[in-house]
């Protein structure tokens, strides 16, 4: 999440690099209309070789036997569990082309194509179903379900949200260096050992909603609004408790197939309001251009570009928080592959530069990070969704312009920074995952001030 | 002069081979023209079909169908037709096509489809084929290319051709130079005639498509 990388960037100067995250336990909830679908797609394939072969099976008897109906009806079933909907789809159309008097075949036609996406075809299925009398209540109360869906899939106004809580360890909450012995105005001098490093716990919150209007355009239009809330509190270290408010709002535009086929961009304004130890850090705000570009079934890449000024307050104890006032640029770029049905690989890069009053404080930065996610069935079906495990390990260069005089007027600050992350989730339920989260950090830095681990 | 091989003088040869050339061609071409396809899987009176090598006959359900076979229903008549790939075709009434390529490898999966429909409606429904490569519903006007999806086509001499998305990777319509594509389910795309221009994709009204749908 850019935002809240930001917010720790932002937070570690202040005056030292605060690096977040080692271990976390969260929960997760989201809520969209497909969430379950869209969760069912993450299933990795359990004996999909013989499955596979049933399938086969069943349409090669379907194929030399097409008047038998239970034939017709087992291949249905197995392209169901294939997820071949089409296959499916032509089999249930044909019952109906022998016998139109078939409201369950209708209801599982409207089912297939609310599965396709083809929303209008499936209102028309279920709505028969429906304007069928002698349709029993059970099946009626699916339909009506179904076209309940329809209506919020089909409404110009989506709205998404992801809720994600949990209570974190880090054995430097505070990213202060493990050494007492720091550089101030180009001296060494003995730091207090309550500014080295601290270990800590916090509790941690995020929501993030997304709001789309369908423009009702062809190719595809919308306006796409987001708002991302972010909250930490330590238990001890509440010189950083940080929150965040972000807001980003904008056309999306879907390409003309004809012309860039899988190719969607926004350009959005931002606005960011960044709090630590509960008085105003900075707000920003800017804008930039985000978008994707699919280039196949099975690779997706995403990219964002953003210019944002951003104010600082002063404070009575950080007197010169106006000088990291300035621009702040990004563009970053991620390549998302799914390897087979149950592993992605994912890479991304990004650049960003920092132009602040203060010429000492201005900086390059250049990060990288790739990654791996697999996705298992679950040992427990009967209790839980597929379980994942994902792997990303990061690095990233920050180089700054001109020394900082306050630090050591004679060295140009670099640092260097190396992550790896393990993630493990577990859906519960169709929209809720439990997971657990170990990251190491470490920062080198030729100014011993900023060079942590955690 | 008799030589090696005993088959006699250069220009006997030559006739020999020619005729076993002569032999052999119109078999293969018979087995190319014979080669099944798909199936029948319903027909409702009255929807006849044509092979290129054989005599006219009413489709029924498990009727074998074949390379270039040409299919016709009467103002009543429905069929659908299911091929080897597992893609389908429902032809609706007063329809009038010939399907002009099946090829299909079921061990790669993939494979090339062509039919010209002269007249009337079909919904295809795509299978393993259309997942690698479009396939193509060629009319008098101009062709639909649809690729992993459903589509429905309507050409109706003097009227023009239309075809709806009802789900899938993409539908394109092409008319001389002019191609329109759509990804968006519930759109569609007409042309008037072979000078006109493609409209571009738009969406129609869900009774309108039902009511459509119901043409079958």
């Amino acid at each position: 999440m850019p935002g809240i990388r930001g917010v720790v960037r932002n937070a570690g100067r202040r005056p030292l690099t605060v690096a977040r995250t080692l271990l976390m336990l969260a929960v997760t909830v989201s809520w969209t209309g497909l969430a379950p679908e869209v969760h069912a797609q993450g299933q990795a394939p359990a004996a999909e070789t013989s499955l596979e072969e049933r399938y086969e099976r069943a349409f090669q008897e379907m194929f030399a036997d097409p008047a038998n109906l239970d034939k017709a009806f087992d291949y249905a079933r197995f392209a169901i569990q294939m997820k071949d909907f089409e296959g499916a789809i032509s089999t249930l159309e044909r019952m109906l082309l022998i016998n139109a008097d078939l409201p369950r075949v209708r209801m599982e036609l409207g089912v297939l194509y609310f599965r396709l996406g083809s929303f209008e075809v499936a209102k028309g299925y279920l709505q028969e179903v429906l304007a069928d009398e002698t349709v029993p209540a059970v099946v009626a109360g699916r339909a009506e379900g179904f076209l309940a869906q329809i209506e919020e899939q089909t409404s110009r106004h989506k709205i998404k949200g992801i809720f994600f809580a949990g209570i974190r360890h880090q054995s430097n909450a505070n990213a202060g260096p493990s050494t007492t012995r720091v550089r101030v105005l180009g001296l060494d001098i003995d730091l207090d050992s309550t500014f080295t490093n601290q270990s800590d716990v916090d509790t941690f919150e995020t929501v993030r909603l997304t709001h789309s209007y369908d423009l009702g355009l062809v190719p595809r239009a919308e306006i796409e609004s987001e708002l991302i809330l972010y909250q930490a509190n330590q238990a001890t270290q509440d010189q950083v408790d940080t929150s965040l408010a972000q807001v980003k709002s904008g056309p999306r535009f879907y390409a003309d197939p004809d012309i860039a086929r899988g190719l969607d961009y926004r350009p959005y304004l931002r606005w960011d309001l960044v709090n630590l130890a509960n008085r105003q850090y900075y707000a920003a705000f800017g804008g930039g251009i985000d978008g994707n570009y699919v280039l196949g079934p099975s690779t997706r890449i995403s990219s964002d570009a953003f210019l944002v000024q951003r104010n600082h307050n002063n404070t009575a104890t950080n007197p010169s928080l106006t000088d990291l006032n300035g621009l702040r640029a990004g563009l970053s770029a991620s390549l998302l592959h799914a390897l087979s049905p149950s592993l992605r690989a994912s890479g991304s890069a990004a650049v960003q530069r920092e132009v602040t009053e203060d010429r000492g404080r201005r900086n390059w930065l250049a990060e990288a990070s790739l990654g791996l996610t697999q996705v298992f069935s679950s040992p427990f079906p009967d209790l839980t969704g597929p379980w994942s495990l994902a792997g990303t390990a990061r690095i990233s260069k920050t180089i700054y312009d001109d020394p900082n005089a306050s630090i050591d007027p004679n060295v140009t600050r670099e640092d260097e920074s190396y992550s790896g992350q393990v993630v493990a989730g577990v859906q519960l339920t169709g929209s809720t995952s439990l997971v657990a989260t170990g990251i190491y950090k470490k920062v080198r830095s030729n100014l011993v001030n900023f060079a942590h681990d955690n | 002069m008799i030589d090696r091989d005993g088959l006699g003088p250069l220009p006997g040869r030559v006739a020999c081979v020619a005729i076993v050339v002569g032999l052999l061609l119109p078999v293969s071409m018979a087995v190319a023209a014979d080669r099944e396809i798909g199936v029948t899987s319903i027909a409702n009176t009255k929807a006849e079909g044509t092979p290129p090598s054989s005599d006219t006959r009413v489709l029924s359900t498990g009727t074998r169908m074949y390379f270039e076979e040409k299919v016709v229903t009467d103002p009543t008549g429905r069929a659908q037709l299911l091929f080897a790939d597992g893609s389908s075709m429902t032809v609706g009434p007063n329809s009038d096509l010939v399907i002009d390529t099946f090829i299909y490898n079921p061990d790669t999966k993939v494979g090339d489809m062509t039919v010209s429909l002269t007249k009337g409606f079909v919904r295809f429904v795509g299978g393993r084929i259309s997942k690698t490569k479009a396939v193509k519903i060629k009319t008098p006007i101009g062709s639909i290319g649809i690729r992993g999806g459903i589509a429905m086509v309507e050409m109706q001499p003097g009227q023009g051709m239309t075809a709806d998305f009802l789900f899938g990777q993409e539908m394109t319509m092409e008319v001389g130079n002019d191609i329109q594509t759509t990804t968006t389910p519930g759109t569609f795309m007409t042309a008037a005639t072979t000078g006109s221009t493609v409209t571009a994709p738009a969406r129609r009204e869900p009774a309108a498509l039902n009511q459509r749908l119901k043409s079958f």
